[in-house]
């Protein structure tokens, strides 16, 4: 696997080289035999360049939030680097990498666990910058002000609890703390999952608005491929632990190139009359324990053959920025590969 | 069966089912009033908070403590079900009228193998002995496309995947050849490719067995997909409903243009500019007493706040609430007139 496949490095602000994160299974009496660790992440790597919303897509399991939680260093990888701002965070000293992780903040799932309901918004919002210093208090106050102008609460908020407040503007407090440090790498982890459509939509326009006022660079983990779509600029599917696909997000909406890209996005029902030959898989994902050997995909594809099993497909760059891992596309086939999956507009 | 074929198999009719508590009250459900027909298919939709779950547990009168039904008639075989008695209610519960839910895990008994909860069913509602039951059982399995059914009806819940149980409840919802099946969110914890499958293995279930399906979702992707006919529910009111073809290329009510405003904005389908202060989430009303969706809709009129809609008949199936609509015809996608 090539790692500078992706970018230059020149522009780029995170690098992800062959990163790896294994959970270790406890031994216990009947396992013993031969499990060893849950391959949660094994062996990814991608770029993400400055300024933009990366979308990193896939199913329970596959690694997806391990992933960012490798990246805002709230987990340490089995293998592999991390690479900020050229420098490989694995090898610096504690002290260095605590100025780094400033800049790597993160916004989680679910806004009812991920505020504390003892601390009024005011004081959530502002731990970030109390707790990394170098704020007068004067400083902060303005700054929570600002920040909850910015996300479109009013400041009366900063006195209350976060109980008083709905699904959609607790994850809006969430945002605000998240850029309370002014970081250069946000690391959103299914924010959008838990809420309704409509503060879905709100959310991810808030986003979108923020990333660029804030000059933030966007890494938007989703298994919710319209929530991709509405906010990002390229997107890496990954299924078991490992990428399958990166493209940039036009490209891949209109023509999807790896079969489990196929199918997951032909699965999406969907209201408007855009129809994809609906692909509807066979079983399940299987065990990060024991991924199939060869092509993880395998089991479920319907394009499998005998080379599948046998050799593991490299991501290999098939042009016009995309990568792919599959036996079956290279660069010739691209151009009649993913006719299949072709989104067809019906006349209205 | 009794009816007549023509009449509908279920009727509910000014359904309101209220929940105390702090010396409060809220109205979940809100004297509401639909039909379901023979072998169709009905979704019901709305947001979190819009009724549509209290209302399948309305219809089956599975209240949590602090809930209670306090007005209308659930008419299902010439009964109502709101006025059974509990040994007949439970004649009806899981053999006529089953239900699956959103959350497999919960709902299925972490203490008992998968065999014993489906053969339970089919003990009490069939009479039948263990052992046949047992053989049924796997059958059901096998139906529902569990791989190595004989293996797996031995297993317990917790060995099996989020969309391995919710087969499971689908093979118990079916053990008894139910009239109707009610599935609130029952895709809602899975992953698209799951999702995708049990949906699938839904609709084909529904065809084959002639069941009529209530599908409770948020999705109207899962509606157009599946669904004959769609009920929008909004504030524990029904707001439009029709047939899915109609009320999706038609819509008439200013909630339903939102939703599928935001879907398509979301399936980068449509850029019709969304009106903010239509996108608060619905609280209970208190400064005024007309449409719930008076504070919310774009195209309110000074009539809205004080009145509670009329029913206004577009079609024959297809009606909607909204005082706007009383005078003006139905409009089609992207704001076009509709005209039928």
């Amino acid at each position: 696997m090539s790692k500078k496949s992706t970018t230059d490095g020149e522009d780029s602000l995170v690098e992800v080289v062959d990163l790896k994160k294994h959970y270790p299974l406890s031994r216990s009496l009947f396992f013993s035999a031969h499990a060893d660790a849950v391959r949660a992440v094994d062996g990814v790597s991608f770029a993400i360049t400055r300024g933009e919303v990366f979308g990193l897509v896939g199913e329970s399991g596959c690694g997806k939030s391990t992933i960012g939680r490798l990246l805002v260093q709230l987990a340490a990888p089995s293998a592999g680097q991390i690479i900020f701002e050229g420098r490989d965070l694995d090898s610096m000293t504690t002290k260095d990498r605590d100025l780094v992780k400033k800049n790597l903040q993160i916004i989680f799932q679910d806004p009812y666990s991920s505020l504390n309901p003892r601390m009024r918004v005011g004081a959530i919002i502002s731990e970030p910058m109390r707790i990394n210093g170098g704020f007068s208090r004067a400083e902060i106050g303005k700054r929570v002000a600002d920040l909850l102008d910015r996300v479109g609460l009013p400041h009366s908020c900063v006195d209350r609890f976060p109980h008083e407040f709905s699904g959609g503007q607790r994850q809006r407090i969430a945002i605000a703390r998240s850029l309370a440090l002014q970081p250069k790498l946000l690391v959103a982890d299914e924010c959008v999952s838990a809420l309704d459509v409509s503060v879905k939509l709100q959310i991810l326009e808030l986003l979108d608005e923020l990333t660029k006022a804030f000059a933030v660079t966007l890494l938007f983990i989703s298994h919710d491929l319209a929530a991709v779509r509405y906010l990002c600029d390229r997107i890496a599917v990954l299924y078991l632990g490992v990428v399958v696909e990166v493209a940039g997000k036009d490209s891949f909406f209109r023509k999807p190139l790896h079969p489990y890209s196929q199918a997951l996005l032909s699965a999406v029902p969907t209201v408007s009359e855009i129809a994809l030959e609906r692909i509807v898989l066979r079983g399940e994902v299987p065990s990060p324990i024991d991924p199939p050997s060869g092509c993880r995909f395998r089991t479920r594809c319907w394009k499998a053959a005998s080379i599948c099993a046998e050799k593991t497909p490299p991501l290999i760059d098939v042009g016009d920025g995309r990568l792919v891992a599959c036996h079956f596309v290279d660069a010739a086939a691209m151009n009649e590969g993913g006719k299949r999956a072709e989104v067809k507009s019906a006349s209205l | 069966m009794t009816t007549a074929a023509n009449s509908p198999l279920l009727e509910v009719k000014d359904l309101e089912t209220k929940f105390f508590g702090a010396g409060r009250e809220f109205t979940a459900v809100d004297k509401i009033s639909f039909n379901l027909n023979r072998g169709e298919f009905l979704a019901v939709v709305g947001e979190s908070g819009s009724g549509k779950s209290v209302t399948a547990l309305s219809v089956l009168r599975l209240m949590p403590p602090q809930g209670r039904i306090t007005g209308g008639q659930v008419i299902f075989d010439g009964e109502d079900l709101l006025h059974l008695p509990g040994h007949a209610l439970r004649q009806v519960r899981g053999n006529r009228i089953a239900m699956i839910f959103q959350e497999p895990m919960t709902s299925l008994n972490p203490v008992l193998t998968i065999g014993d909860q489906i053969v339970e069913a089919l003990v009490v509602h069939k009479m039948m002995g263990r052992s046949a039951a047992r053989e049924q059982a796997i059958e059901l399995l096998r139906r529902v496309q569990i791989p190595l059914p004989e293996k797996r009806i031995d297993d317990y819940p917790h060995r099996l995947s989020g969309g391995m149980r919710q087969r499971v409840m689908i093979a118990m919802a079916l053990s008894c050849e139910p009239d109707i099946l009610i599935a609130d969110e029952p895709t809602t914890a899975l992953d698209v490719t799951v999702q995708a499958q049990i949906l699938d293995l839904l609709k084909r279930l529904q065809a084959e067995y002639q069941m009529a399906m209530i599908l409770i979702t948020h999705d109207l992707g899962i509606v157009r997909d599946c669904a004959d006919r769609v009920v929008v529910m909004y504030g524990g009111k029904i707001v439009e409903q029709g047939r899915v073809a109609d009320t999706l290329a038609a819509t008439a009510h200013p909630y339903t243009q939102m939703l599928v405003d935001i879907a398509r904005n979301l399936e980068g389908e449509s850029h019709r500019a969304l009106k903010r202060n239509a996108w608060a989430p619905f609280q209970q009303k208190n400064q005024w007493t007309g449409c719930n969706f008076y504070d919310r809709c774009p195209e309110h009129v000074a009539a809205c706040r004080d009145n509670e809609p009329p029913q206004v008949q577009l079609t024959r199936e297809h009606c909607v609430w909204c005082f706007n609509r009383a005078s003006a015809p139905a409009r089609g996608r992207n704001g076009r007139l509709y005209s039928s």
